[in-house]
């Protein structure tokens, strides 16, 4: 008798990997040998924690829409949906930041440690690095693909309200040089995200040094990293010849002459200089037309984008409710 | 007018099934064994050792009705491929067969080499994993439970970052 356990692991790991994040969970609660199996199919996560269910679904909408819409892979991907986790703190108005920091810090941790040597293409959005989280992310060396969002939890829409004066609603500082963690982590990374971080301009050289096969390399809000990462990508990188995807969207000044080099990125069929401060951007879509010549460019003016400010209208009441199917014939009124 | 080609293949349980030369193709283990023989020698029936008469009759079948499909690319993304989890109608009626057969045919399809009727095996049998209880998992593939009360507890708890709130 052919049993399910007895089908060679390869083929049982391309049957785990069709399945949606409870189910695997539950695969592997079955028996020993399905535990196993299990951790290893664990190859996509997206993670988060959020302290209310509307903010972690902003959060996401305004992920998606911002930081994927105009990546590379978003245009050959299909969005996928059946490996998130969303993780709502329960009555998380009523627990100061520590707490909630503490709970935030051993629950990703705990997490990405259990799956460090699956993990190939995570999707994290952390509050803020801390040294259990860092340590855990350093350890996932098989990445492949690495979306890192940091996000204040206390100043996300639909979070927690700042107003309260009794309770500290924020966060301690970030201690400084956890990124240097990283360095030397993901070799394997072909596409590395990074949005709303700290991270310094050497440090994020580390971490590229490391990297030669990286196609596609996306850094939003991150206030360190300005135009001269440009120079560094094109000149003294070993991976300059694979880029394929570059976006650099409210980052640090980014003057003209520092996309310079550019035109030694031979692979780039998309640059997004979104929100860049510093650009002339008649002069960047000249410079594109006449040397570039990349396919997809986009600059602030150049489209029509949705950005950070753009207020994505949610009743609080549908969302809390999750009556999704009730309320979607009203909308079609 | 020009006859399909026709070739023999052998089952492990020594039938002789004799099928059109493009349908078998659709295994690439079987394409690049006839590219590799002698004109004249493809005529001699071709040993699937590993497949019964069965099983090889039913993955033939499948062959017979996506003999049109285009060949598998090599290119093609594996990751994108894992997203969905759709059979079209004809296949999922097609695996309405018992586990024995199923397992077979995935077996049979890794050996053969075809990627899509593999693909549709291991789709057909996440579907029948997903959205079962652990207790539903065990009685449906018949997989003993060999935790202690203890493991299964620290197991259970371990997962429930990931329930629904």
């Amino acid at each position: 008798m052919t049993l399910l356990t007895s089908l060679p692991p390869e083929v049982l790991l391309d049957i785990l990997a069709y399945l949606p994040l409870r189910s695997l969970l539950s695969f592997g609660q079955a028996s020993k040998i399905s535990h196993q199996l299990a951790s290893c199919a664990m190859h996509r996560l997206s993670l988060g924690i959020f302290p209310t269910r509307l903010s972690g679904i902003l959060s996401r909408l305004s992920g998606v829409s911002t930081l994927d819409l105009y990546s590379p892979s978003h245009l050959e991907d299909v969005q996928d949906d059946t490996r998130i986790a969303s993780i709502v703190i329960p009555d998380a108005a009523t627990l100061n930041s520590y707490s909630l920091l503490a709970f935030h810090n051993a629950l990703i941790s705990a997490v990405l440690s259990r799956y460090a040597y699956s993990l190939r293409d995570l999707d994290l959005t952390i509050w803020m690095l801390t040294p259990p989280i860092a340590k855990a992310l350093g350890s996932a060396r098989g990445l492949k693909r690495l979306r890192l969002r940091v996000e204040n939890p206390f100043k996300l829409r639909g979070g927690l309200r700042a107003g309260d004066r009794d309770v500290q609603r924020r966060l301690p500082p970030e201690k400084g040089g956890l990124w240097d963690t990283f360095p030397g982590s993901w070799h394997k990374l072909e596409g590395l995200m990074i949005d709303g971080s700290i991270i310094g301009l050497d440090t994020l050289q580390g971490i590229l040094k490391g990297c030669g096969c990286l196609k596609e390399l996306w850094l939003k809000n991150c206030p360190n990293i300005s135009g001269k990462l440009v120079e560094f990508l094109a000149n003294d990188w070993n991976g300059a010849y694979a880029l394929e995807g570059l976006g650099l969207a409210n980052c640090g000044i980014v003057h003209d002459d520092d996309l310079e080099p550019i035109i030694h990125l031979t692979r780039l069929k998309l640059l997004s200089l979104y929100d860049c401060r510093g650009l002339d951007n008649d002069n960047v879509n000249k410079i594109n037309k006449g040397t570039w010549k990349i396919r997809h460019l986009i600059l602030s003016d150049s489209m029509d984008l949705p950005s950070e400010h753009h207020i994505i209208e949610v009743d609080p009441a549908y969302m809390s409710s999750e009556a999704n199917i009730e309320s979607s014939s009203e909308e079609s009124d | 007018m020009s006859a399909v080609p026709k070739i023999q293949l052998t089952s492990s349980d020594g039938a002789v099934i004799e099928v059109d030369r493009p349908v078998a193709e659709r295994s690439v283990l079987i394409k690049h064994l006839l590219e590799d023989l002698p004109e004249e020698s493809t005529t001699e029936a071709i040993p699937v050792p590993n497949v019964n008469e069965a099983v090889l009759r039913k993955v033939l079948e499948w062959c017979e009705q996506h003999k049109k499909d285009p060949p598998p690319s090599n290119d093609e993304d594996s990751e994108s491929r894992k997203k969905c989890t759709d059979i079209d109608e004809w296949d999922q009626k097609f695996m309405q067969v018992d586990q024995e057969m199923l397992f077979e045919i995935i077996l049979a399809a890794n050996y053969l080499d075809i990627k899509a009727l593999l693909d549709v095996g291991c789709k057909t049998v996440a579907n029948m994993i997903k959205g079962k209880t652990p207790e539903e998992i065990r009685k449906t593939f018949n997989i003993q439970n060999d935790f202690t009360p203890e493991e299964e507890d620290q197991i259970r708890r371990e997962n429930e970052w990931a329930e629904d709130r």
